[in-house]
Order: structure tokens, then sequence, then C-alpha cells
């Protein structure tokens, strides 16, 4: 049996090196693709993320990035997005390169924030299988696309120093769990429904992102986007967001940490924040932490509770068999009820009988790309 | 009085603890040959430029036309051009262009599998630009040196 594991791995390893994209016509088509699949098991009834109690295998995603270039200067690009829930198209844009400092987008676009916004899906561009709940998951901050035109660019320094911006208009959907909502007072409707992820469109924005790079290997972000936040039938709110990002590499080392908030104006607040440290031992044996933790307040729950809080500690150990191949195992520790929970709660069920309050999750899986 | 030694020890060691972050000796033949385009106006690159360019963090050439990087599959190769010219590893590389790619922002350099066929886009290419082993015969293409300034 461990010869057999042994012969696999040993059999992926070498595979790997073939596995390229494919460049058809000297880059005028370019495809690209990125896969995933883990195993998750949660503690004390609680789901978090994919895990289950009983342990979730069904996990499996892959995405295809195909880049048509009919002229130096145009790209068509599109993502597309296969899961076990459904299959989707996550962007399709077409950029106008008119120079370095200046290229115009249009369609579908990664939403660009923070250090991960643009890589929510590429598992082999960070240390941990997934990235931090407390920002990019559904806490409503960050989103995985927005819908509208925007502009980026760079200005390097001779000294090697780089500027690069993204401006951005148009609309987005956010993803939300409102496990709190039967807290409320007075008590909103629909609290004897499953708790789920809410999306909920923000329409009018304006967003940026300014990020500057040294020539050491520190990159400092400071991204946010505010506009017209639909509540029901009758009420428009403002929302805003902002958030600072810095990312380092020291050689071996590598730190990355964001504080975002998010503001519902007269409604709710939310603060996500992140640290995550990984240390390469060689160019294979990868060990990573990670802390975090998100907080919500809202305006007609008065006093704190566990549904209003996410805190996690994470410790990993990840095997790098190329840049393009890893497989990834953690452990973490979750205390507080807002993203983790028992999977067929009610919002009123999450009150009168509270799940318990410390999860631990452990996720074992292999992500790669080409 | 037994001072000395250790001290003696002490930046032999500091020495050698240099001498292995510095890397190869500067006056190594390079295992690479960067090729351009004949009409390309480019005698000599600052490293620091030429690396820029294969990042795509540049993409026009001073004229204003476009700059289309190309590169060989052969891993010694690539490893020694990451190495000299971006001062990182090829899997340093690699992971800098995952995080490109699957953001959308860029895509890495045309690919192909061998000196000859470098060559051949090269020198059928205007604007082109890539790197071949020191052997290759270059008839044809531009040679392009590296500069020694960063």
């Amino acid at each position: 049996m461990r010869r057999l594991a042994l012969l696999a791995a040993v059999s992926i390893a070498t595979a790997v090196p073939a596995a390229r994209a494919a460049d058809l016509n000297d880059g005028l088509l370019s495809i690209h693709g990125d896969g995933a699949w883990s195993y998750q098991r949660s503690s004390h009834g609680n789901g978090y993320l994919e895990a289950t109690p009983i342990g979730n295998y069904d996990t499996a995603s892959f995405n295809l990035l195909v880049a048509v270039r009919p002229s130096p200067g145009i790209t068509f690009n599109a993502y597309l997005e296969f899961d076990p829930d459904h299959v989707g198209l996550e962007w399709m844009f077409v950029e106008w390169r008119v120079s370095d400092r200046l290229r115009l987008r249009a369609g579908r676009i990664k939403q660009p924030i923070g250090n991960s916004g643009e890589l929510q899906y590429a598992g082999t561009t960070r240390p941990f299988y997934e990235l931090a709940t407390s920002i990019y998951g559904p806490a409503n901050i960050v989103a995985t696309s927005f819908l509208g035109a925007g502009a980026t660019g760079a200005f390097t320094a001779a000294s090697g120093w780089t500027l690069a911006y993204d401006a951005y208009a148009g609309a987005l959907k956010l993803s939300e769990l409102e496990t709190y909502r039967a807290l409320e007072v007075p008590a909103p409707p629909r609290l004897a429904d499953p708790v789920t992820v809410d999306r909920q469109q923000v329409r009018e924005i304006l967003g940026g992102r300014l990020s500057l790079t040294s020539p050491f290997d520190l990159t400092l972000r400071l991204s946010g986007y505010g506009g017209r936040l639909r509540k029901d039938e009758v009420r428009q709110v403002t929302f805003l967001v902002g958030g600072l990002s810095a990312q380092y590499q020291l050689g071996r080392l590598k730190l990355d940490a964001e504080l975002f908030v998010s503001d519902e104006v007269g409604i709710e607040r939310a603060l996500g924040t992140a640290l995550t440290a990984a240390w390469s031992f060689d160019d294979h044996w990868q060990l990573a932490a990670r802390l975090e933790g998100h907080q919500t307040w809202v305006a007609n729950i008065t006093g704190g509770s566990p549904l209003l809080r996410h805190r996690e500690g994470a410790l990993g150990l990840n095997y790098w068999f190329t840049p393009a191949l890893v497989v990834k195992g953690s452990l973490h520790r979750i205390s507080g009820n807002h993203f983790a929970f028992p999977g067929d709660a009610t919002a009123q069920g999450l009150v009168t009988t509270p799940p318990a309050g410390q999860t631990t999750l452990f996720i074992l899986g292999v992500q790669f790309a080409f | 009085m037994t001072r000395p030694l250790p001290r003696l020890a002490a930046l032999a060691a500091l020495a050698a603890l240099a001498a292995l972050a510095t890397g190869p000796a500067r006056g190594a033949e390079p295992t690479f040959l960067v090729v351009a385009h004949p009409a390309v106006a480019v005698a000599e690159l600052p490293r620091a430029q030429l690396s820029r360019l294969f990042l795509k963090k540049d993409t026009q050439w001073p004229d204003g036309s476009t700059v289309r990087p190309v590169e060989p599959l052969d891993p010694g190769v690539r490893e020694a051009f990451a190495r000299q010219v971006h001062q990182r590893s090829a899997a340093a590389i690699t992971a800098y262009w995952n995080a490109l790619i699957f953001a959308g922002r860029e895509l890495p350099p045309l690919e192909k599998a061998s000196d000859a066929d470098v060559l051949a886009y090269v020198r059928a290419t205007p604007g082109a630009i890539g790197y071949v082993s020191a052997g290759a015969d270059t008839a044809g293409a531009r040679i392009v040196a590296v500069g020694r300034t960063p």
C-alpha cells in the first residue's frame, strides 16, 4: 500500500513538468487551468467552509482560463468554473492595453481588492487551502468580481519601485452569512428558514486600489469601494469598504497582513483582519500559520454574541511537488459561530439552542495549476 | 591568550557564509545567449531592464513597438536565466506567473520546445526577444549583451 502511494506520488511529480499551458498560433489563444480537491472535516456538530462533522469529500473544483489575443493590444479573457454544485462564468472581460501605464477593461472582471481579491480560486498562489474567511469568505467585504469597466496600470521607476493602480465602476455581488438575524429587535421575517449564504448586489460602485512595491519585495496596498446597497423593495443604503494590506517576502519567509472594514451605513459594520506567515524549509516543504478575526456590529442588536464573532488560528504543512502542484494539510481552531454552525440550523434555532462555541477543522487537499 | 583563534574561526565562517550568499563566481561564463529580431536596435540591455521585459513589466521598445518575449522549455537554461537575470529561482518565476495568470492580469512569455524554435520565432517576428543555450547557432538573429550595470 505504502509502495503504491509512493509510486503515485512519484508519477505525479514527474508528470507535472509536462503539464503546461496550451499556446496556439504563437499566443493568439492561451489556455490555462487550476483545480483543487480536499477532504474537510469539522468538529462539535458545526459545519465550516465546505467541512461537515462527518467529513466532506465532495469538494472537487476545476477552472479553465481562456485568453485570446487577436492583436497585441487587445485581449479577451474568460474564466470558467466547474464545481460540484454548478458550472459558471467567473469572469469575462476585454482589455485594451493603451500602454503599460493604462489598460482599459470592460465586462465581468475580478475585483482588484486586497492582496488576494483576484486570486480567490488559485490555490497554488497561497500557503493555505482556503483564503482567510474573515476577509474573503461570506464576510460582506470582498466580492469575487464586478460588472462594469475599469482602468489599471503601473509606473516603474529605474530604482525598482513600482506604483500600480486600479480604478473601477459598476456593480458587484457580496456574500454574507447572517447567522445573527434572530438577535435583531424587532425580529425580521424568515427566522425559521435554514441559514444559508445570502448574496446582495451593491450598485453604482466606485472603487480603487493603489499598490506600492519596493525593490526588496515589500508590497503595500490601499483598497476600497463604495456604492448603493438595496436592502429590500424600498430601502437603499450606502455601503463602504476600505482596507490596508501588506505582503513581504524575505528569502524563504512570506508574510501577509490585511485589515478591512465594511459599513452598511446606519445598519451594520464589520471588521475583518488576517495575518499569515509561511516558511519554506526547501523547495518542497512549507510550514504556515495564520491568525484571523471578524466582528460584526448590527444597529438593532445590543450586546455581544458568538453569532457575531469569528476568531481562527491555523497551522498548515504543505508539500510542493512543483510551484504548480501542492498537497496541503491544515488544522484550524475556530471560536465563535458567525461562520461555524450546524449545517441545517435556522436563525431562530441558533439562538434557542446555541451551537458549540469552539470548532476544530481539518483540511487535507491537493491544488494544481497549469 | 586563546582569543585570536576563535575570532579567526568566526571570520572564516562569516566569509564562507558570504560566499554562499553571493552564489556562483561573477566571472562564470553565461550558459545562455539573449537574442532579438534583427530590427531591434539594441546591442546591450541592463540586467534589470531585461528582467522587466521577460516579466512583461515593460512591454514596449523605445520606438513604441511591442516587445514579444519568448523562452525555451529547457529547464537548465531557464534556471540559469532566472538566476542571472531575474535573480530568483525558476520556481519563484513560475509562482510569479501563476499569480498574474489567475488574476487575469498577464500571460507569461511564449514558450518554444527547442533553441531552434526560439530562434526561428525571433528571426521571423518583429519586436521578438528570447534566449537560447550558449552553444546554439544564432545566425540571422541579433545577439544582445547583458549589461553589467544592475
